[in-house]
Formats: structure tokens, sequence, C-alpha cells
């Protein structure tokens, strides 16, 4: 799911689709870019928790 | 972790998040899960009856309890008379379903209430107050959720609340005035108890993995740690020995025919590549076995950038500066020595090849054990009890 064949494009995010994804959750089990990144784990102390891990890039 | 919810601390845990390793109870599941597509996609479970800090697995239907792997085999265990008990999957939700979804997947649970998603948390403590002692009083499911979706759908301003105190003949609703004053002290409580949150979290050893301060060290230290096994890879092949090991191989590859055989054996060679290499009496062989090997560590080092190659190169490297075996044709008088050498020899080469991946030889195999039936992590046959079916339980 690679966007541009030379470019290297990577992943969307799994919230937006549109910006590509920048870090990985494991509970969420999501890649997501970093500002629904923020938007998502930001709505609640237990996500809040999860640990994300940047992606490689 | 206890039977309380790791969410509000107030009320009693009903069902387990795998995702958010968390127990909660059903309006603090509400609340979170339903905050964004993400968190609504987590699978969630009933929790054990009896130890109230694992996801149930199965429920018995024998002793009426939903119990998780641990307890089940405990309680179960092959031997004892309570062995042949029945036992039924419990199966798991994701998403935000409605009370009666919740009670119609889980039928044998008779108290669950009806959590509306328009009310915030304190009013749903209220409702479930009313539920527990209603099925205390020993009423039954039915007269349970029409009772409180009475009670839900007039909840919003406190004047209509009387009116269903009125309207209904249970004698359960008599404990609404006092669920009402506790509001408002729950209210509070709620809030204030809200904030140790964050330490009862990092004093489990579960949470260990959900401390804020990972989170920032994982991504700072990201280019750090990656960064640094560049660096030691590109090291590795920087190394004066190994500079030093294949600059002379050339003039001994023109020395070779002018010299005689040597029959040194090879703990007398010299123990440091550039001693090695410099010897003028290693022998043409000796040439041709150092140039497939240069090869083979130039090839691994710059093929594989991943840390379990550098141990190869590592194993590789001293190895080879501790001198190569001359190849002696077995004589009459060195004949074990010739032998061994050559065993020795071909032990090197294999160390060189060897890999610990995680090898699947045959896919097929792999795809027939992903969706085999288990009991405690071993294959049963088709038609026998089973306690974990891969296939059942999927978590997205």
């Amino acid at each position: 799911m690679k966007d541009n064949g030379g470019a290297r494009q990577h992943w969307p995010c799994d919230y937006c689709g549109e910006a590509a994804a920048a870090l990985h959750c494991r509970a969420d089990a999501a890649r997501l870019c970093v500002a629904c990144d923020r938007h998502v784990h930001a709505a609640n102390a237990l996500s809040r928790k999860h640990v994300r891990a940047p992606l490689c890039a | 972790m206890g039977a309380l919810c790791d969410y509000c601390g107030e009320h009693r845990s009903m069902v387990y998040c795998r995702s958010d390793a968390a127990s909660l109870c059903l309006s603090c599941d509400r609340n979170v899960h339903s905050a964004n597509a993400l968190s609504r996609r987590h699978t969630r479970t009933l929790l054990c009856d009896r130890c109230a800090s694992q996801p149930a697995m199965v429920r018995c239907l024998e002793e009426n309890t939903s119990l998780c792997q641990n307890c089940d085999w405990n309680g179960h265990s092959a031997g004892s008379s309570a062995a042949g008990h029945k036992r039924q999957n419990i199966n798991c939700y994701s998403g935000c379903p409605s009370s009666a979804e919740l009670s119609r997947m889980w039928s044998f649970i008779l108290d669950i209430p009806n959590v509306a998603p328009e009310l915030n948390c304190e009013q749903v403590i209220s409702m479930m107050s009313i539920s527990d002692s209603a099925v205390s009083n020993g009423d039954n499911a039915q007269g349970d959720n029409s009772l409180v979706d009475m009670a839900c759908a007039t909840l919003d301003e406190e004047d209509k609340q009387k009116s269903v105190i009125g309207s209904s003949s249970e004698a359960a609703l008599n404990l609404l005035p006092p669920a009402n004053n506790q509001t408002a002290v729950s209210v509070d409580s709620t809030t204030a108890k809200y904030t140790p949150d964050k330490h009862m979290f990092s004093k489990d050893s579960i949470y260990e993995d959900f401390s804020m301060d990972d989170i920032d060290l994982s991504y700072e230290n990201y280019e750090e740690l990656f960064g640094n096994s560049h660096i030691q890879t590109e090291e590795l092949f920087d190394d004066a020995g190994i500079d030093s090991y294949f600059e002379p191989k050339e003039a001994t590859a023109v020395n070779s025919d002018e010299q005689p055989k040597p029959k040194q054996p090879a703990a007398s060679n010299a123990l440091s590549a550039d001693s090695g290499m410099s010897n003028p009496a290693v022998k043409e062989d000796d040439s041709s076995l150092c140039i497939p090997v240069r090869q083979a560590i130039s090839y691994s080092g710059f093929t594989g950038e991943s840390i379990p190659e550098e141990y190869q190169d590592c194993g590789v490297s001293p190895m080879l500066l501790m001198g190569e075996p001359p190849w002696l044709p077995p004589g009459p008088d060195g004949s074990f020595a010739g032998i061994r050498d050559s065993a020795i020899t071909r032990y090197k080469e294999k160390k060189k090849r060897r890999k610990f991946d995680h090898k699947i030889r045959y896919e097929s195999r792999k795809a027939r054990a992903d969706v085999r039936k288990r009991v405690k992590g071993r294959f049963v046959k088709a038609g026998e009890a089973y306690d974990y079916d891969p296939l059942d339980t999927r978590s997205y």
C-alpha cells in the first residue's frame, strides 16, 4: 500500500488516511501520523498511557 | 487491580479490554471506547469471576461462573470431580454495543445495566446502583431492563426522576432518592479520586509499559539506538586488523610459489592477522583459502545491517586472526593432524553459515497449526474438548 512507487511514500495514517504514518501504537495496533496520534491519544486517560514507537522511515 | 474499575476506581469492574490491558466498569468502558474510532476497535470481554483480574475465556455451565484460563484449569483439573463440567466459550465484543446487545451475547448475565451513551459518568453511577439493588431483590432480567429503560429515558432532568419514582411500584426504586443525594457526592469523589490514577498505574507491574516517560524515550533514542548499530557495523570493517589482513594477501600469493611446503600444525601459526599473513611460509593453498573467506566476510558484512549478522562477523574475524590451518595431506606421521585440521576447517566454515532465525520450513504446516484447537497450548484432536480456539478469538 505504498503510494508512490518511486518516492517511497510509506503507509498512510490509519485514522485520517491522508498524511504519512509516523508512529505505531501497539495497544491500538494502528499506524498514525503525528497529528492524529496526538488527537487520538489525548482523548482519554487510558489511551494516554499507550506506548507508541516511531515507524521505520 | 482487584475488582475495581481501573478508570474510576469506584465501581466493580465488569469487562476487560485487551488493548488497554485494563478492567473497566460498564460505564467507563462505554465512555473510554466511544471516544474515537481507534478505541472502538478494542476487544473487550468479561472478567473472570474468580480472580477478577484476567479476561474470562469460558463459562462453566455447572457452576455458572465465567473463568479465565488459569482458574478454569485450576478448578477443572483432570482427576478432580469437577473435570467433566460443561464449558462454553465467552465471546468478546468491540464497538459500542447497547446493554440489550450485551445481554443477548452473554445471556447468562442478568444484571447488565442500560448505559445510554449521552449520559455522563455520574448519572450512570446512580443508575447502576438502582439496577444492583434491583437484582438483589430477586427481580427478573426483563423487569430490570424495562425499569432501567424508563429511568434512563427520563434521567435528563431531575424533575422527571421523581415522576419515575411515582409511576413505578418496584420497591427498589425507593433507593432512588438516596442515590440522587449520593450523585453530588460521587461527582466530587470521582474527580478527586481520578488524579492519583497515574500513581496507581505506575505501581502495578502490568502498567510498566504505560508510563509516559517511555514514550519520549522510544521516540528520541530511536536514532541513537539504530544509528549506533550502523556505526558498529562500519567500524567492524574499518578495523585495522582486517585491512592489514587484506593487503599482504597479494604479497603471499606472489611469494607462495617459491615457498617450500611447511609442516606446521595449526596451533603454531601466528595468533594475529599481521604475523599470520606476513609469514612467508604460508602456502598457496592458504591464500586460496583466504580469498573465499574474505569474500564471505565482506558479503555478510555489507548486506547485513542487522545485529545478528554482527555476531556472526565477530565470530569470523577472531577465528581467522588465529591463523588458518595449513592444508596438510594426511601423511604417515601427521595423519591425525590432517584429519583434525580438515575437521576444524569444516567446522569453521559451517559456523560462518549459522543462522538462528525463526524459520518456517513448511508454510502449509504453519497454516494448519494456526487454526488448530488447543488445550493448555497443546494440540487436540478435532472432536475433543478444547480451551482455546484461535478462530474464535480474534483481535480486531
